[in-house]
């Protein structure tokens, strides 16, 4: 199946004091239309970075884009120039933020937020833009929408701002959605309903959505293939079910271990944070010099701290950065 | 935008409105027992003042007048006194100019609120405008430019920009006028007259706004940039907007909330700016008064100026406030 979305290389910098910093590194992944993949990993291993880095949201600077190619249906988004890139943006591909407090505009009613997404995409009346505001807030499962309309977002609970975060991500009826943690600051309950929301649309728009997560939980739910990041890099890609019965590397493994039964207890709509793992991310400026999971791994040896393991195919279609994975697949 | 929400929001503002003016009702009151106490800290009273001007006089003829001002009086009841006459406007007497403190103030009052709220005007207007176009240019050559030109205002001390303005405007290219109110004896009809006024008007307001425009510019840039750094910014710009409508419709909106606040911080040093300008350019408003006032140790007048100016103070913040709650939603009534 041809992607809609292929990402190559791709390579993000920040500049800091003692000059740039890479924080994401040949990130490389396809999205096929309407399927969903996830991407994994620990606080600060890069996910949001590249999320926006795709859209080209980040402050640039202090960030760079400094490789890579993100074709977009065969065309180099990184290549286009602002006005060209507008026009993807919520477009072509809309994205939803980890902090729904602190997404919305907090003086713009939010049916004026919606309403200015819908006639930024799309030949609409001030009118028919109102009433096709109101109809995705109905969408979205927003009660009373008619009424909610002219809210301000201070008025709105955490889920009920997320979920116009998302009115507002169809209202260019986008071919990929983008959803940074879209529920890790809320309770869970809500994150269920949200969780629901997604996958509804999904199938109703026909969407693909790129879902960056903490939650392997969630990732069990809805998503069919899953990218694990780690320090800014890509150290395992599967499809979900392999992933978790037979993760190739030690840092999967870690995560799968840091959350025990998670494929069952995902039905469940349980919460689960993978931060049991001992020892932390390192610091992008500060990556060992060999395999960055190196200190932490258990089955770490000589070769692991001296050189870096590259991301390759192992069997079935998967792909791991790891030695000792590598050398099964070898020897298999 | 729609009905319901403009019905509750001018509820709301209207609630805010009384619960903020008998605030600002209990603040000039604390002002005015201040006052009240100042002068009664002071030496000597009103009476000794009168005496020592008249080089002396006998103790009995004193007591006679201190009687008859109801200075023998223990000093709640003066205070009580002068309260009841604050509030009914009773400012006491000049005898220097020979008129009630209230009346003469009425007539200095409408000058300086002119060149008060045009010089606002101008130095918000400007500030604003400035800030948003350095903020949007940030650490090109235009933003060091307007930097600058901030820096030169802020820095500038105010009777010499005045005294220059006159050299130059008036004095060598004799374009504006540089000193009174209006063109004196001339007889104009009321348009005429008004755009007397505005021609005179133009070098003292423009003089007393440069330093609150420097004040502006730099919040106003600060502002917007801390704005573009924010999370709905990004959403902003994630929905495919043009930076043109991301600065004026979601930036803008949420950075002037700062330059509302201090505009109402503002309003106390533009009165005192408002002194040394109308000194300057022989603007006949409270400024001059005052300083004349200082000059002439007329302490009732003076003390009247205090208050009133208090007043404008309390009351431009109390506008202030209003603006900031129609213009952040967020401003419930708590
Ligand atoms: N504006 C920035 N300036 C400098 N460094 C940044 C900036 N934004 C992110 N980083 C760095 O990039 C790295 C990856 O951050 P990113 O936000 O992508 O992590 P994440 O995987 O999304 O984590 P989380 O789960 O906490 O959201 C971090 O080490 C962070 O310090
Ligand atoms: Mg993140």
């Amino acid at each position: 199946m041809s992607s809609i979305l292929e990402v190559r290389g791709l390579t993000t910098q920040f500049s800091g004091p003692k000059g740039y910093v890479t924080v994401v590194e040949n990130v490389s992944f396809a999205m096929k239309p309407g399927a969903t993949l996830a991407i994994v990993g620990e606080s600060g291993s890069g996910k949001s970075v590249t999320a926006m880095s795709l859209l080209r949201v980040l402050p640039e600077p202090p960030a760079r884009i400094a490789a890579g190619k993100v074709l977009l249906s065969g065309k180099d988004l990184l290549q286009l120039g602002e006005q060209a890139m507008r026009r993807v943006r919520g477009r072509d591909i809309s994205m939803i933020f980890q902090e729904p407090m602190t997404s919305l505009n907090p003086v713009m009613t939010i049916g004026g937020q919606i309403v200015e997404a819908i006639r930024e995409h799309r030949e609409l009346s001030a009118d028919e833009a109102r009433a096709e505001a109101v109809a995705l807030l109905d969408r979205v499962r927003i009660p009373d929408a008619g009424h909610r309309i002219d809210d301000y977002p201070h008025r709105l609970s955490g889920g009920m701002r997320q979920r116009v975060m998302i009115a507002m991500a169809l209202a260019g009826r986008p071919k990929i959605l983008i959803a940074d943690e879209p529920t890790t600051a809320l309770d869970v309950t809500v994150q269920a309903q949200i969780l629901a929301l997604l996958a509804r649309l999904q199938s109703e728009f026909g969407m693909g959505i790129l879902l960056i997560t903490h939650n392997l939980g969630v990732v069990a739910q809805i998503a069919q293939r899953v990218l694990v990041m780690y320090a800014g890099r890509i150290v395992e890609e599967a499809p979900v079910r392999d992933l978790f019965q037979d993760p190739l590397h030690p840092y999967t493994e870690g995560l799968l271990g840091a959350t025990p039964r998670m494929y069952q207890d995902a039905e469940a709509g349980a919460r689960h944070r993978l931060i049991d793992i001992a020892g932390i991310v390192p610091q992008p400026d500060q990556l060992p010099p060999g395999c960055a999971f190196a200190p932490r791994c258990p089955k770490a040896f000589a070769r692991c701290r001296e050189e870096r393991p590259a991301l390759l195919p192992t069997r079935d279609g998967r792909q791991s950065a790891c030695f000792l994975t590598q050398n099964t697949a070898a020897s298999a | 935008m729609q009905g319901a929400t403009q019905g509750a929001g001018r509820n709301r503002i209207v609630r805010f409105l009384v619960r903020r003016s008998a605030q600002a009702g209990l603040t000039l009151l604390a002002i005015a027992v201040l006052n009240f106490v100042i002068v009664h800290l002071a030496p000597g009273d009103a009476i000794d003042v009168l005496a020592g001007e008249f080089g002396g006089a006998d103790a009995q003829y004193l007591d006679k007048l201190r009687r008859s001002y109801g200075l023998d009086q223990p000093i709640y009841v003066q205070l009580f006194q002068y309260l009841f006459n604050v509030v009914q406007l009773n400012l006491g007497f000049s005898f220097r100019n020979n008129m009630p403190v209230f009346d003469l103030i009425m007539t200095r009052l409408p000058a300086t609120l002119l060149l008060m709220v045009a010089s606002m005007l101008l130095s918000f207007t400007a500030g604003l405008l400035l800030g948003v176009f350095s903020a949007r240019r940030v650490n090109t050559f235009a933003d060091d430019a307007v930097s600058v030109l901030a820096l030169l205002c802020y820095a500038t001390p105010l009777f010499w920009f005045g005294l220059m303005a006159i050299v130059l405007f008036t004095v060598k290219l004799n374009l504006l006028p540089g000193n009174g109110m209006y063109t004196i004896g001339s007889n104009l009809g009321w348009f005429a007259a008004t755009l007397d006024v505005a021609r005179h008007l133009v070098l003292p307001a423009c003089s007393l706004a440069l330093f609150h425009m420097a004040v502006y510019t730099r919040l106003m840039r600060a502002s917007m940039l801390e704005v573009y750094g924010l999370d709905y910014i990004r959403t902003a710009r994630a929905k495919g907007l043009s930076q043109r409508r991301i600065a004026f419709r979601h930036v803008l909106p949420n950075a002037i909330l700062p330059m509302v606040t201090m505009l109402g911080l503002q309003v106390g040093s533009l009165l005192g700016g408002a002194v040394l300008v109308e000194t300057v350019f022989g603007w006949p408003g409270l400024g001059r008064l005052a300083f004349d006032a200082i000059l002439q140790r007329d302490h009732n007048l003076l003390i009247g100026i205090l208050l009133l100016g208090s007043a404008l103070v309390v009351i431009a913040n109390l506008i202030t406030d209003l603006l900031y709650a129609w213009l952040d939603p967020r401003i419930e009534v708590a």
